[in-house]
């Protein structure tokens, strides 16, 4: 015949929190991919800085 | 003399269209493909912090600790870039004390650092210095996870009672 019942302490519930902290360094990536969309540091005058900034021309 | 420049030009090109590409697949969590891509910028720019971070993290998102823990052992040169990473790979794969070392040695007061401290001491069974760690965590996190971390803290609590630890313990809201 089976023991009767009793109760154990469970293993308490714990989350793995440290893992969200790893992720891609996607603006780093970005920049490099010349997509930041950032505004670059240089301010390019009017139209051709826009047009600059759009391109990632102006980056670096 | 303006062969080496023209050559070099298009390596950068080169890197930048590659990069494009680890934009496209880190978006949608392609990691095999990013490993793929991370590795070709390196194979062009052994030196590409960038790119070898990415690529450990995707190898970290595919569960592959070992793998990413060796990458990072074999390249000194970028590994100051990944300490949290090598950590928590170490973590994972259940070397409690080597993932207390390094992070111990990590320069940073970084939030994450105290997380992933926190975890390692509770795994370790000090339980008192976990409970303080994420006791102090708690007073200064603000973001989504704070009900996961209270839950982290009774499971603490609990094991600081069944160690027979006379530690007061706060309530938990």
């Amino acid at each position: 015949i089976p023991p009767p019942m009793r109760p154990i302490p469970c293993k308490p519930l714990f989350f793995d929190l440290a893992g969200n902290h790893i992720s891609y360094p996607m603006d780093e990536i970005e920049e490099k991919a010349g997509t930041s969309k950032k505004s670059p540091k240089k301010e390019g005058g009017g139209i051709t800085g826009l047009v600059k900034g759009l391109w990632g021309w102006g980056g670096k | 003399m303006t062969t080496p420049t023209a050559a070099q030009q298009k390596k950068e090109q080169e890197k930048q269209a590659l990069y494009v590409e680890l934009q496209k697949f880190c978006q949608s969590q392609d990691d095999t493909r990013a490993i793929k891509v991370a590795s070709k910028i390196l194979h062009l720019f052994p030196n590409d912090e960038v790119a070898f971070k990415t690529k450990i993290v995707c190898h970290v998102n595919r569960g592959m600790f070992a793998e990413a823990l060796s990458l990072i052992n074999d390249t000194s040169k970028l590994s100051g870039s990944v300490q949290y990473e090598k950590a928590y790979c170490l973590y994972r794969l259940q070397r409690m004390e080597e993932a207390k070392s390094v992070l111990d040695s990590w320069q940073s007061n970084s939030f994450k650092k105290v997380e992933l401290m926190y975890q390692i001491h509770y795994r370790l069974d000090n339980f008192e210095s976990a409970y303080d760690s994420l006791s102090d965590l708690l007073k200064t996190s603000d973001d989504e996870m704070d009900d996961e971390r209270r839950t982290n803290l009774s499971a603490i609590a609990a094991s600081l009672k069944l160690a027979g630890s006379s530690r007061r313990v706060k309530d938990i809201q």
